[in-house]
């Protein structure tokens, strides 16, 4: 029914698609389906060749995550307390 | 029946009597409260320079490490038929390997913050030794972690491997094909050296303290010993709420 939703319909969106534990297998199988589209997984993975050095995409990216996490913790101010020292 | 004869007037845990001084308990004992005492080994309060972000990564790594093991201890409980089949087993199994993820992932800027910091200058090179041992042996553990996992990969990474390994002329006493060898390797030998030398770690990091910057590691020259750690005027402390390294440095 065009622009509308039944009242068992509604019931079965209430209660069906979020299961006994609160997200459902709906939802978690909508959240899977959108993390497997942002990244292709199927198939042969993908490698990185300069000259001697090779490496997969994957472990690349780890290592770029890395050296970011080590800038930012660096530049980043630490969350501190500094209001009780400062009564 | 022998009374024990009342305690010295020192009644402090680590009180030796004098007629027991030369026994190895109450010299082991000495030596460890000297060297470590309590107020050392738990600090309340840290220097001001420990409030920075590049200081939280080797508890960081402690805290990875504890979940790596805790999850470890399920998956050996239940088996490779529970890890592999049910969804429950699956989120452990996933759970030890992503746990082995964060574990060297902080591991290793934790690396690069101490290695920029030169953290092994005020007699702390011992803290630095231990920290690289435990590095390498933490890759050894993954290792054969990744030979443990009764599937196809660890089949196909076994296989892969033992050309590598013999070629090394390990493969007589290390033989990756070995699944049984390869498993003792990681749930018994590997985690109890690494969890031995993270503990030295720790300790060596309780007693030398944590490194300082190179600018007050300078204010500090003439210091009879790192553990007087730098107490320049213009260091103030900080509360242990704020300690971010009770791990590696």
């Amino acid at each position: 029914m065009p622009g509308g939703t039944t009242g068992s319909a509604r019931k079965e969106t209430r209660h069906g698609a979020r299961g006994i534990h609160g997200f459902g297998t709906v939802g978690m199988t909508a959240t899977l389906a959108l993390l497997g589209a942002l990244i292709n997984l199927t198939g042969p993975g993908h490698f990185i060749d300069w000259g001697f050095i090779q490496l997969s995409v994957a472990n690349f990216v780890v290592i770029c995550l890395m050296v970011v996490t080590f800038v930012a913790a660096i530049l980043l101010p630490l969350p501190s307390r500094r209001s009780h020292h400062d009564d | 029946m022998t009374i024990s004869p009342p305690r010295p007037a020192d009644d402090s845990p680590s009180a030796i009597r004098p007629e027991d001084a030369g026994q190895w308990t109450a010299k082991l004992r000495g030596t460890a409260v000297e060297a470590l005492p309590p107020e050392r080994l738990l600090p309340d309060r840290q220097p001001a320079y420990v409030a920075s972000a590049i200081y939280v990564f080797g508890v960081l790594t402690i805290a990875a490490l504890l979940l790596v093991i805790a999850t470890g201890m399920v998956l050996a409980i239940m088996g490779p038929s529970w890890w592999h089949v049910s969804s429950t087993g699956l989120f452990v199994n996933s759970l030890h390997l992503w746990s082995v993820e964060v574990f060297f992932f902080v591991m290793v800027v934790h690396l690069w913050g101490k290695f920029f910091m030169a953290a092994w200058r005020g007699k702390r090179r011992l803290t630095w030794i231990t920290g690289v041992v435990t590095f390498v042996v933490s890759v050894g553990a993954a290792f054969t972690g990744y030979l443990s996992q009764q599937n196809f990969d660890s089949q196909w990474i076994s296989t892969q491997a033992k050309d590598g390994i013999n070629s090394t002329g390990a493969g007589a006493v290390f033989n990756v094909l070995n699944f049984g060898q390869m498993l003792m390797w990681h749930i018994v030998l590997l985690p109890l050296v690494v969890v031995a030398i993270v503990g030295l770690h720790v300790l060596m990091v309780r007693r030398r303290g944590v490194v300082p910057p190179f600018a007050l590691d300078e204010a500090s020259v003439g210091a009879t010993s790192a553990t007087d750690e730098v107490t320049p005027a213009t260091v103030e402390a900080t509360p242990a709420g704020a300690d971010t390294d009770g791990g590696p440095a």
